[in-house]
């Protein structure tokens, strides 16, 4: 809310006071292989959404 | 230990790892416009806009699961819905490190009524506003800023908080 009030170019940022209570090691390791963002059943269900965006695409649904 | 995540660099640098060989390309605005509160902020009707496909359970949403999916697009909910009635939808969240249980951290609709009742704000609008996720920047970019923005004034909103997830 006080950004909205203070801020008078664009692009301005703020970094929030919060802590992430269970610590910063979730950091280092997302998007990483050894943790990455998607479950494969996630993954799976992304890349079926990809071929399905690339179909409406072509047939100009898109 | 990094004190901030290099969100692009590290999934550019996944995927291209996963063998995709273009990079995704990052929407990017070498101007920006910019308008300052015409008015303070405890006289403004605030409006929420959120890309977490936020949800009232039991009633279906504007568009269903093929926008959801793969056309994108914009759905508005009441402001006025009870908190436990909302959830997410989203499949895209670091599940090793969070859940969904939390709305407010994805949806602040706690914060922007306690604003009201404290006089920080003036008001909200009727409707908040979801986005769904499309993969096309270029849809994002002249259908649904432009219908979000409609909604927003149809509402008659002085300013938006904007809460991508």
């Amino acid at each position: 809310m006080k950004l909205l009030e203070t801020a008078f170019v664009p692009r301005t940022t703020v970094q929030a006071p919060f802590k992430w209570s269970k610590g910063d090691a979730w950091k280092d390791l997302v998007f990483t292989e050894e943790q990455p963002f998607q479950t494969p059943e996630v993954e799976q269900r992304w890349n079926e959404k990809k071929e399905l965006y690339k179909k409406l695409k072509t047939e100009g649904k898109l | 230990m990094a004190s901030y995540v290099r969100y692009m660099d590290r999934t550019r640098e996944y995927y291209t790892r996963r063998g995709y060989d273009q990079a995704y390309k990052w929407a990017h605005f070498e101007d920006v416009p910019f308008t300052p509160l015409k008015k303070p902020l405890s006289e403004c009707r605030v409006a929420l806009i959120s890309t977490s496909e936020i949800a009232v359970r039991d009633v279906d949403r504007e568009g269903g699961a093929e926008m959801m999916s793969n056309l994108g697009g914009v759905y508005s909910i009441p402001s006025d819905v009870p908190l436990e009635r909302l959830y997410s939808t989203s499949h895209s969240y670091d599940r090793a490190a969070t859940t969904l249980d939390d709305v407010d951290a994805y949806f602040p609709i706690s914060a922007m009524r306690a604003a009201r009742e404290s006089g920080r704000i003036g008001e909200v609008t009727r409707r908040f506003h979801g986005v769904y996720n499309a993969y096309s920047q270029r849809i994002t970019r002249e259908r649904d800023a432009i219908e979000v923005v409609r909604r927003c004034r149809e509402d008659g909103a002085d300013v938006a908080v904007l809460v991508p997830v």
